[in-house]
């Protein structure tokens, strides 16, 4: 999520069993405002569970001390409490900070859709998505198709002629 | 230096290329070859694919591109023009592949007597030459697919029958058949059935975030396992900072570090074997200059890292009303047109292109607009009501050009920026040609038809109208084939001009990239090479000599 311009050449692992987790602290002011952000994007819906406890738990456990540095940056810019003014806030980061936008919507986009609550309700909701491809994968009784007409043809070796002048 | 020892061949980098070698040298018996890969291992339950947030791991600690996971193995890859997508392990890049498994055609090895724009050439061996390499290759990883293609050669049948997809496959295929358009099951390295004890395809999803039931075909299964039961030589954490020349300018060996130690150590071989990529191995190259070789190894008519080919993209998401199954079935191809894949002047541009379709992801690559972005779930009031108009509603789109050769497409050393070890870094320079940008505005059109054909309520595709910055999936050309050393770095039997000793054996060996996906070409140059190495006894010679 970071940027690739600034390199480094080690990613720490601070929980080696949980990959992709560094767990850099977050004030809690940071993340109740990130709470508060989710929510107005991803608004609460019968049957789906509220974005702000999922995305913050998501982040927290997840942003690397850089990620955490300017997720903390762009969350300074958005101070606003109710949900109006938070989306006033948000349209014109969008509009005004493209990137930083996009920053903060991925973290909140990945931390809701990539819960198991959240693809608990989508099954609810009549999907068979199951969340983690593996191990269980899924059962494809139809045959794939074939060509009912097969067309086509490509050039031999020898037949393979000088087209420009 | 912390040791020295000698050998008969090294071979660097343990992806398909480094693999295949490796094991073919294995089996012919009798010689000492070490594999050195600067990756480690990646056992099967590391793969995100495993993870409740697993879309999220492919975007960061496992992305496909190794400036974003910036992990110690991997080196950066500066410049623009494409975004460089590569995987140092042992097995390389096929431990996050697709699986897709073309064949390049005849007229594919021929574009110097088709046309011979920008920097086409001949390749130096036929289609004809490479069969039965292509066969044992797909033998080795095993391939499912459907007979009967009329726009290939014929060939053996494949080890399984084709794959099952979701119900995106139809809908995209009853369009082509509206059309009349050419359209095939795509073959790929996913078996569909048990073979050679491994367990088939359970159609779980995005092959690309790795397959640790093992039904994605592998350079570590095909290959590399197969050689550690005979015996192989295998160091992980072994990077390899230079290959280094005699007095002769003939290969001598190699220095690599080993990263767990920091620890310099020193292999002598009279046969280096160079295995790294279209990136990797001409950054070696660059980076072994030394006197007597002051521009690198091989370079000396300065073609090392030139005519670097990615293929040119346009990628894109079509949109349904309908449920698509997309995160069900292989990716993996589903199916492909070749109904523009053959030089017509028509077009306004030689070459030709492949269009695939494909399944997508889960719902939180939905909610961020699938493949390219472009139409992502609006943020508030609205959001769930779109969001339902995204998820289960989407196919994968790409249409793959033959971009043509060019001498500025290259691949060089960055001046300031080091890997983990303080070795000079790739820099990238890419440019699209004017005959790729025509190619790709003609299959973009073309696929909105498809899109139409088979109901689909849009298409978002990519724009190259204010630049290009596609996927480099694909990284081919730059340690070429030819007949000349003033037109290519290897013969056709990959030997180096002018450094006897010297084999580099890659996708960076490939003359052109054609319209297909790589791996199956590079699998098959590889077993190639390794009996030519094999026939002639490991001879140090040079390059053209009894070609």
């Amino acid at each position: 999520m970071s940027g690739a311009a600034e390199y480094t050449s080690r990613v720490e692992m601070e929980h080696p069993s949980y990959p992709g987790h560094h767990a850099a602290p977050m004030s809690e002011e940071m993340l109740e405002r990130l709470g508060r952000i989710a929510d107005v994007m991803i608004p609460p819906e019968t049957g789906f569970p509220d974005a702000a406890h999922l995305v913050t738990r998501f982040v927290s456990e997840r942003v690397d001390p850089t990620e955490r540095d300017t997720l903390e940056r762009i969350l300074g810019g958005i101070e606003q409490e109710t949900p109006a003014a938070i989306t006033t806030a948000l349209q014109r980061l969008e509009t005004e900070d493209p990137v930083s936008f996009l920053e903060l919507r991925n973290w909140i986009y990945y931390g809701y859709y990539t819960s198991g609550s959240v693809v608990d309700a989508l099954r609810e909701a009549g999907s068979d998505y199951h969340g983690a491809p593996q191990p269980f994968g899924y059962r494809i009784e139809r045959e794939a198709p074939v060509p009912a007409s097969p067309r086509g043809s490509y050039q031999r070796t020898e037949e393979v002629r000088r087209v420009l002048d | 230096m912390s040791s020295t020892e000698q050998v008969d061949v090294v071979i660097v980098g343990a992806g398909v290329a480094g693999g295949a070698i490796a094991a073919r040298l294995l089996e012919s018996g009798g010689v000492h070859a070490v594999l050195l890969e600067q990756g480690p291992w990646i056992h099967d339950v590391d793969h995100a694919i495993l993870r409740e947030d697993w879309e999220f791991g492919i975007s960061r600690e496992w992305s496909f591109d190794p400036n974003i996971r910036r992990l110690d193995q991997d080196y950066p890859v500066t410049g623009q023009g494409f975004r460089p997508f590569l995987f140092n392990a042992v097995g390389g890049s096929s431990n996050h592949y697709a699986g897709f498994w073309h064949r390049m055609k005849p007229a594919e090895f021929r574009r110097g007597t088709e046309h011979g724009l920008e920097n086409s050439i001949d390749w130096p061996i036929s289609h004809e030459d490479l069969v039965p390499y292509y066969e044992e290759n797909d033998r080795r990883f095993g391939i499912s697919g459907l007979a009967g293609d009329p726009s290939h050669p014929p060939r053996e049948p494949r080890q399984c029958p084709p794959l099952k997809h979701g119900r995106y496959y139809d809908l995209i295929a009853a369009g082509l058949d509206r059309l009349g358009w050419h359209w095939w099951p795509a073959d790929n390295a996913i078996i569909s059935e048990p073979y050679r004890g491994r367990l088939p395809c359970n159609h779980c999803g995005f092959c690309m975030a790795g397959c640790p039931r093992g039904s994605l075909g592998t350079a570590t299964q095909a290959y590399i396992l197969p050689a550690l039961r005979r015996g192989l030589d295998l160091r992980t954490n072994a990077r390899v900072a230079r290959i280094t020349t005699d007095r002769t300018g003939a290969v001598d060996g190699v220095d690599y570090i080993d990263r767990d130690t920091g620890a310099m150590h020193r292999i002598e071989a009279p046969l280096v074997v160079v295995a790294c990529n279209g990136i990797g191995s001409p950054r070696l190259l660059l980076n072994s200059a030394r006197p007597g070789h002051p521009d690198g190894l091989a370079n000396e008519h300065d073609q090392v890292g030139r005519n670097l080919v990615t293929h040119a993209y346009v990628l894109a998401d079509i949109w349904f009303d309908e449920p698509t199954e997309h995160y069900k079935g292989p990716w993996g191809a589903g199916l492909f047109t070749h109904e523009f894949h053959q030089t017509d002047l028509s077009r306004g541009a030689v070459n030709g292109m492949t269009i695939t379709f494909g399944a997508g992801w889960g719902p939180a690559v939905s909610a961020l607009g699938a493949t390219t972005g472009l139409d992502p779930t609006p943020w508030g009031p609205d959001h769930r009501l779109e969001f339902g108009r995204r998820f289960d509603r989407h196919v994968f789109a790409a249409i793959q050009v033959d971009d043509l050769p060019r001498s500025d497409n290259r691949i060089t050393l960055d001046p300031d920026v080091t890997d983990s070890s303080g070795l000079p870094a790739a820099r990238r320079q890419y440019t699209l040609s004017d005959n790729d940008r025509t190619l790709l505005e003609f299959g973009t059109a073309r696929l909105h038809e498809i899109a139409e054909a088979s109901g689909a309520r849009k298409v978002d595709a990519q724009s190259i109208a204010d630049g290009y910055d596609g996927p480099g999936w694909h990284l081919m050309g730059t340690c070429r084939m030819g007949d000349s050393p003033e037109n290519s770095v290897v013969d056709a039997w990959h030997r180096a001009w002018g450094v006897p000793g010297l084999v580099i054996c890659d996708g960076s060996s490939m003359t052109s990239g054609g319209a297909n996906n790589p791996t199956a070409t590079i699998g098959a140059l590889a077993l190639r090479c390794a009996e030519r190495l094999i026939s002639t006894k490991y001879a140090r010679v040079e390059a053209g000599a009894g070609a």
